[in-house]
């Protein structure tokens, strides 16, 4: 039997142990990236983030670490993810990132909207107990499903648009509400209470007269809606003569 | 070597561009009244332009019918209805028939309030804060994308 020992000049084996750190190092970098928590997806327009006290441009892949203030100009949108979820930050607005904290078991994130708009997609997933709180001046939102719309201006006031499942929404002064089926919670900043999130249904609602109306009533019913509309007792009439009915409509919120 | 240093250079001229338009938002945000200025220069933002100086900015304004007087002052506080004659004018509101008849500032403001660009508890002579311009701003520039 016979033994063969290799032996590497001292050159190549430095050169080796050389790559293998470079590779090391790569891997560490290129693991801590894929995996940030904090990511600018995509940048349209002008933005910035707030690094250092100075504003410096937003660019796609920029990982953002907590407590980041990300600003967008007249004409700009930017998408960021956070952890799994997606937060885009609409035209002139302001907002920082509180807090994001991501385990296996617990995901925590907490936005602070100063001024405009920002939607939010947030991943639901049953093993992972899920806090998403966006706050504005006036209001805060919890999210519990996966889609909102938050809007925050001085006249206004401060709104949650919740166009799939739900969403908690809190005033200042008011308990909490559930805003679900493109309801929207309204918090105006010069008010005590929130808004009823149904005060926006009634422009959604519609209004309805028989059939065969006279000008006079169709002319009325155009000034007036069907406020002053005479609805008589109905019945079925003698020799099937068309007579007026009560027609009950049920309207089912949200529209399906 | 020259091409490194042209892509450099317009990386620079974007940041820096970048950073002043950042920087007068934010900036802006902070005003308890603004003036006809701020409010011009805003617009040219909005229209994908950079501002170029008051005098410069309201002759584009005027060239494009945006702006019809023909003296302005920088320094006046900004009213919201010099806003919404600016605002009815550009997006071409149809939703007052005496802004359509009169362009005058109330109607336009009127119209503004019926597209939900102002609220309705606002008047035509209210002044604005930094923050107010910017929330109408921000609904100029999503029926902007809207019309698109």
């Amino acid at each position: 039997m016979r033994i063969i020992s290799v032996a590497f000049p001292k050159e190549k084996t430095m050169k080796r142990n050389l790559i293998s750190i470079i590779v090391l190092i790569a891997l560490i970098a290129f693991a801590g990236t894929a995996y940030a928590e904090i990511r600018v997806i995509s940048v349209k327009g002008t933005a910035s983030y707030k690094a250092g006290g100075a504003w410096v441009p937003l660019g796609a892949g920029i990982a953002l670490n907590p407590g980041t203030k990300v600003s967008t100009g007249v004409r700009s949108r930017v998408e960021i993810r956070i952890n799994r979820h997606t937060v885009t930050v609409e035209p002139l607005t302001i907002m920082k990132i509180n807090e994001s904290y991501e385990d296996g078991k617990y995901s925590r994130t907490r936005i602070g909207l100063r001024r405009g708009s920002i939607r939010t997609d947030v991943a639901r997933d049953a093993r992972i107990k899920t806090v998403f709180k966006v706050s504005t001046p006036v209001a805060t939102s919890s999210v519990r499903g996966t889609r909102q719309v938050i809007t925050s201006g001085p006249t206004f006031g401060d709104s949650f648009l919740v166009p799939k499942n739900s969403a908690f929404g809190e005033g200042l002064n008011s308990g909490p509400q559930i805003i679900s089926g493109n309801l929207n919670f309204e918090q105006k900043s010069d008010k005590g209470g929130s808004e009823n999130p149904i005060t926006g249904m009634k422009e959604e609602l519609v209004q309805a007269h028989p059939l065969i109306i006279s000008a006079d009533e169709a002319e009325a019913f155009g000034f007036l809606g069907d406020d002053f509309m005479f609805y008589g007792p109905g019945g079925r009439g003698a020799g099937g003569q068309s007579q007026t009915v009560p027609v009950t409509i049920h309207l089912i919120w949200p529209a399906q | 070597m020259r091409r490194f240093a042209y892509v450099v250079a317009l990386i620079l001229l974007f940041s820096f561009g970048n950073a002043q338009e950042i920087n007068f938002i934010n900036a802006l945000a902070e005003k308890k009244t603004v003036s006809f200025e701020d409010g011009v220069k805003i617009y040219m933002y909005t229209l994908g332009k950079f501002p170029a100086g008051f005098d410069a900015d309201v002759a584009y304004l005027k060239s494009i019918k945006l702006l019809k007087a023909s003296r302005y002052d920088k320094d006046k506080p900004l009213r919201r209805g010099m806003l919404a004659l600016m605002v009815a004018r550009h997006l071409k509101l149809k939703s007052s028939l005496f802004f359509l008849i009169f362009d005058t500032e109330r109607y336009a403001h009127r119209a503004c309030v019926g597209e939900k660009i102002m609220a309705a508890n606002t008047s035509e002579l209210d002044t604005m804060s930094g923050d107010e311009l910017l929330e109408v701003i921000a609904r100029v520039s999503e029926r902007m994308e809207e019309k698109k």
